[in-house]
């Protein structure tokens, strides 16, 4: 099978090597780049010398290389062209004595491995080239066009005969960073499972030369989305996320807070309000309404344990005892002038004697306030903004997707799956943002919250694709592409 | 456990005991002096001397178990079909219930086949088109080649210089079905397509 003969070349007699196996059918001298027919006495079939284009590639025939646990070495090139576009790539046809032929196909510093597979039923063309969709090993595979390709040059061996300009019909089928190649030969079609490789790998397989290597600079159809920042962030954010939402599940089913005092003052009454905890769960919540704007401001409010003062707010400040405080500050910021509602969260101890005292400043000034104090609130506050930046680091990936997608193929990758993820992800992330974090309808019934912030969120989502898309196209003209 | 019948005749050629590992080969190789005796109902007859096969690389190694899909397999013989620069080898190989199957491997092409009883649309190799449809079957190849040697045991006699013409019938997917035909007889074998990176030796 791996038989190694010295023969020479019929048109210019310049020596040739064969390296490849029994099936080989034609080999074109190195020199003189004729093609001969190795099973008719080297017949010369054809002439590719006066073919001028770029054609230098990293990869050189009779190199050798291990991929996937296999010893091949490259025995024959086959430069192609899409005939009715302006892409072209370079098929390099490998042998293995044990595992048989390959091939490598190199575009612009992508590279694909490829072997023939004939786990496919009995197709006609006319079925494939209408196909849209395949299940292949379990795979769901999409169907880009039928494309016409067109052989521009060839050098070394190949195993079948091959001539300038010969034309051959395929359909090549994505899921990256799996593919399948259909392609129509004489007698019947023939199959191929493709897989991208990553182009380092492959150069060091062969050992190219560093300076010979060339990196791609754009996307490959074949090549899953992988940023080398997002994608194992992304990885890892999900399951923080996921444990994040679980956090915030648990702690809202139990820390949805129990009403401890409910209470009504004005400006004529002074109020001392005994009360106590019945758990030290979480925090306990102080929430002051008033009806207007001015209200809140001349009141005095205190809460004392067994005549010690724990707690006091009033407009101009707010004292917290450093053990029941929250915070490592004696002294708080206190409520805006002309606030209408405050709510302080306080770390309680249960089972205490304490007081809760309201006095008005000015017993003149017609005002009223409601006092209310919860016990077992969870504050999920901090979850939240814990969760928006994992968010954003998942918003990060989905534009990035989205981008690399835009730029494979419009058409592509339009599954529900796809939509989903272009869509549906983005718009859910961007209303539990505005219905959380932003809380402009947090005044309203909870109904009427989730439509609000529905509407805005449909309306501010549709605003920001404006934005997008001009970073999109400004991108794609930095690219070229 | 490879099974071992010592045979109670001995080579006509150099005298030494015979044993075969397959108790319906027909084609055993002496040990000794290398010798192809053929084995009729109570005799051993010579029918050539040494056929001495070229050292090629192969996944497959006389004696040695391999597995593939979940099931060991143990070559016992192989014959070599040669196509002009190329050739292929037919290998004879034993199952795990002593079944007779033959593995084809033709430059990592591989095929797992056992012998079949199929009713063909057809009677020589001639009336056969490539790339025909004959009934469900796909024509796919159509070849042949000349036995250039063999080696081991085998369930049937061969000689070298042997024509052997064959035919692919594709199913679909990895099914396939060979139709040889040699010396005016025609024999069927049905099998699949495999891939030989599942094929792993087994380690004793």
């Amino acid at each position: 099978m791996s038989q190694l003969k010295s023969i020479k070349c019929t048109k210019c007699s310049a020596p040739l090597e064969l390296l490849g196996g029994g099936r080989v059918k034609t080999v074109t001298c190195s020199y003189c780049k004729s093609i001969l027919d190795i099973e008719d006495e080297f017949k010369v079939l054809g002439n590719f010398k006066n073919v001028k284009f770029d054609h230098e590639i990293p990869f050189k025939i009779g190199m050798q290389g291990e991929l996937q646990g296999i010893h091949y070495t490259i025995i024959g090139r086959v430069r192609y062209s899409e005939l009715h576009g302006d892409s072209f790539w370079d098929d390099l046809l490998l042998f293995s004595p044990l595992y048989g032929y390959a091939w490598l196909t190199y575009e612009k510093g992508h590279i694909t491995y490829s072997r023939r597979t004939r786990n496919f039923p009995n197709f006609s063309w006319n079925e494939i080239k209408n196909m849209d969709k395949f299940q292949y090993k379990g795979v769901n595979f999409h169907a880009d066009e039928v494309f016409t390709s067109r052989i521009d040059y060839i050098e070394g061996e190949l195993t079948w005969v091959a001539k300038k300009y010969d034309k051959s019909n395929i359909l090549e089928l994505y899921a990256p960073p799996y593919g399948l190649s259909l392609e129509k030969s004489n007698h019947e079609m023939e199959y191929y499972e493709m897989e991208y490789k990553e182009s380092d790998e492959v150069y060091k397989a062969f050992n190219i030369p560093l300076n010979e290597q060339v990196k791609h600079n754009n996307i490959h159809a074949l090549r899953a989305f992988g940023s080398s920042f997002f994608h194992p962030l992304m990885k890892m954010t999900l399951g923080v996320i996921a444990l994040t939402l679980l956090l915030i599940f648990m702690v809202l089913q139990t820390g949805g807070g129990e009403p401890v005092l409910s209470i009504r003052s004005d400006n004529n009454t002074t109020i001392a309000y005994p009360f106590s905890l019945t758990s030290s769960k979480y925090l306990s919540t102080i929430t002051l309404k008033s009806p207007t704007d001015k209200e809140l401001d001349n009141f005095n409010i205190k809460i004392l344990e067994h005549n010690r003062t724990v707690f006091a707010i009033n407009t101009h400040n707010c004292y917290i005892s450093p053990h029941i405080r929250t915070s490592t500050d004696t002294y708080l910021p206190t409520w805006e002038y002309r606030a209408k509602e405050v709510k302080v969260y306080l770390n309680l101890e249960a089972n205490t004697p304490y007081q809760l005292q309201i006095t008005a400043v000015d017993a003149t000034q017609l005002s009223t306030i409601e006092v209310d104090i919860r016990e077992q609130e969870g504050r999920i506050n901090y979850f939240m903004w814990y969760l928006l930046a994992l968010l954003f680091i998942v918003f990060g990936y989905i534009i990035q997707k989205n981008i690399y997608q835009k730029q494979l193929d419009d058409e592509e990758y339009e599954s529900w799956l796809g939509v989903l993820f272009q869509h549906s992800l983005p718009f859910l992330i961007l209303y539990l943002i505005i219905f959380f974090v932003l809380v402009p309808f947090e005044e309203m019934p909870t109904f009427t919250r989730v439509f609000f912030t529905l509407l805005v969120s449909v309306f501010v989502y549709n605003f920001l694709k404006i934005p997008f898309n001009i970073i999109y196209s400004i991108y794609q003209k930095i690219r070229g592409n | 456990m490879i099974y071992k019948e010592t045979l109670k005749h001995n080579c006509p050629q150099c005298g030494d005991a015979l044993a075969r590992h397959f108790k319906y080969s027909k084609l055993i190789k002496c040990q000794s002096c290398g010798s192809s005796i053929f084995l009729e109902d109570d005799s051993v007859k010579l029918i050539g001397e040494r056929s001495v096969l070229s050292e090629e690389p192969s996944l497959i190694q006389m004696h040695t178990s391999f597995s593939y899909g979940g099931r060991d397999y143990l070559p016992l013989g192989k014959i070599r079909y040669s196509y002009g620069r190329g050739f292929w080898e037919e290998w004879f190989i034993q199952g795990e219930q002593n079944q007779e199957f033959w593995l084809s491997i033709d430059e990592g092409d591989f095929v797992l086949e056992e012998r079949a009883i199929i009713n063909l649309p057809f009677t020589t190799f001639g009336q056969v088109k490539l790339g025909k449809k004959y009934n469900n079957y796909l024509v796919t190849e159509k070849g042949e080649g000349v036995c250039v040697g063999f080696e081991g045991e085998l369930p049937k006699s061969i000689t070298i210089g042997e024509r052997h013409q064959y035919i692919h019938l594709s199913l679909g997917y990895n099914s396939l079905i060979t139709v040889e035909f040699s010396n005016n007889h025609i024999e069927t074998f049905k099998g699949e397509w495999i891939d030989p990176l599942y094929i792993k030796v087994v380690t004793q």
